[in-house]
């Protein structure tokens, strides 16, 4: 039997990010893995950046927020039937020299979802954002008994068959909270250690009203609505 | 507020918690779109369960029984509520039709580029 290649596809999504798409693509095209951009209805030039740049990209008609974006590029993986989907994102912040570790992870059956996680071996720095890291890795651990160090870490890799899971149903965002429904239905979750770099362009799309807001939804779906869930 | 009322109350907001939790495993309802119910329910349970804070507030607010402040509170939230939603119907909408514009038109891209 012939010895099956085992795919992976990174998965972009990109909202407005002219500034710094560019050199993401450029530095993925030099690790050479498999890439997906998806335009999130942008404003701005990152359509024709993509469009000049050729490459690999889906073009969101209108714009339907990160969770619709990620979970474009998932279906696409779960089409063309990629063993392993990892979320990157667009605004420099991820660096693709750490990719091989967590496409190995899964590639070795080690785990269902690894984290690129910024903490597994550093203390978390004192600051409001990292308050709120540390709240949802509490809130985690006591629904899991698990300890997950950077739950808001973008940059996660994906087995097949979650893949499939989150391409198929709602409510299986690219967040924390669907990290701790994983961890109670049985699945594995590994932490690899990454570094990553200040954004390079562009504003967090996190701003104080918007935090407090993603706060109160991550606590009420990990604490009140998961157990049940 | 009367103990009756108090069991009502309860009753109903314990309910309510466990019928959204349902539609949620259901797929049914977005986790972002239950969260609202999720807590407007607890807030509820609270208020049955400790009644000297809807007592309080009454007293401050000059409401002459804490089961119309109980009231007022629901009606408000429900009439917030009511507002976002039309807001969000109201982008919908808007998205809706620029997505069917789109699709209209990169269909007829799509066929130009066929026939050459």
């Amino acid at each position: 039997m012939n010895k099956k290649i085992f795919r992976t596809l990174v998965i972009i999504p990109a909202y407005n990010e002219e500034g710094s798409i560019g050199s993401v693509i450029e530095a993925l095209r030099h690790s050479g893995v498999e890439f997906l951009v998806v335009n999130d209805g942008s404003k701005d030039g990152t359509l024709a950046l993509l469009k000049e740049l050729n490459v690999n990209f889906l073009d969101l008609p209108v714009n339907i927020g990160l969770h619709g974006a990620v979970q474009a590029g998932l279906i696409y993986a779960s089409v063309k039937k990629y063993d392993c989907a990892i979320q990157f994102d667009g605004d420099g912040q991820h660096r693709p020299e750490y990719l091989p570790v967590l496409i190995s992870a899964i590639q070795n059956n080690e785990c269902d979802v690894a984290i690129g996680s910024r903490f597994v071996n550093t203390k978390r720095p004192a600051s409001m954002r990292m308050l709120g890291s540390r709240l949802i890795s509490y809130a985690i651990y006591l629904l899991t008994k698990k300890l997950v160090s950077d739950p808001t870490s973008g940059m996660r890799a994906y087995s097949q068959s979650v893949i499939d899971l989150m391409a198929a149903n709602p409510n299986y965002g690219p967040e924390p909270d669907t990290i701790a429904y994983l961890i109670r239905t049985g699945r594995e979750i590994k932490e690899f250690h990454v570094d990553m770099s200040e954004r390079t362009a562009g504003v967090s799309y996190l701003g104080f009203t918007s935090s407090i807001k993603y706060m109160i939804r991550m606590m009420v779906s990990i604490l009140l609505i998961q157990p049940f869930r | 507020m009367t103990l009756q009322l108090r069991l009502i109350l309860l009753g109903a907001s314990i309910f309510c918690f466990f019928f959204i939790i349902g539609k949620v495993r259901k797929a049914k309802i977005r986790i972002d779109d239950a969260i609202f119910w999720i807590l407007s329910s607890m807030l509820f349970i609270v208020m049955a369960l400790l009644p000297a804070i809807p007592i309080q507030l009454s007293r401050i607010m000059g409401i002459e029984s804490p089961a119309n402040f109980v009231f007022l509170l629901a009606f408000s939230l429900i009439f917030i509520k009511l507002f976002v939603l039309s807001m969000a119907i109201s982008l919908e909408v808007e998205k809706r039709t620029r997505l069917v514009q789109s699709i209209a038109i990169r269909e007829k891209d799509l066929d130009a580029e066929k026939k050459n």
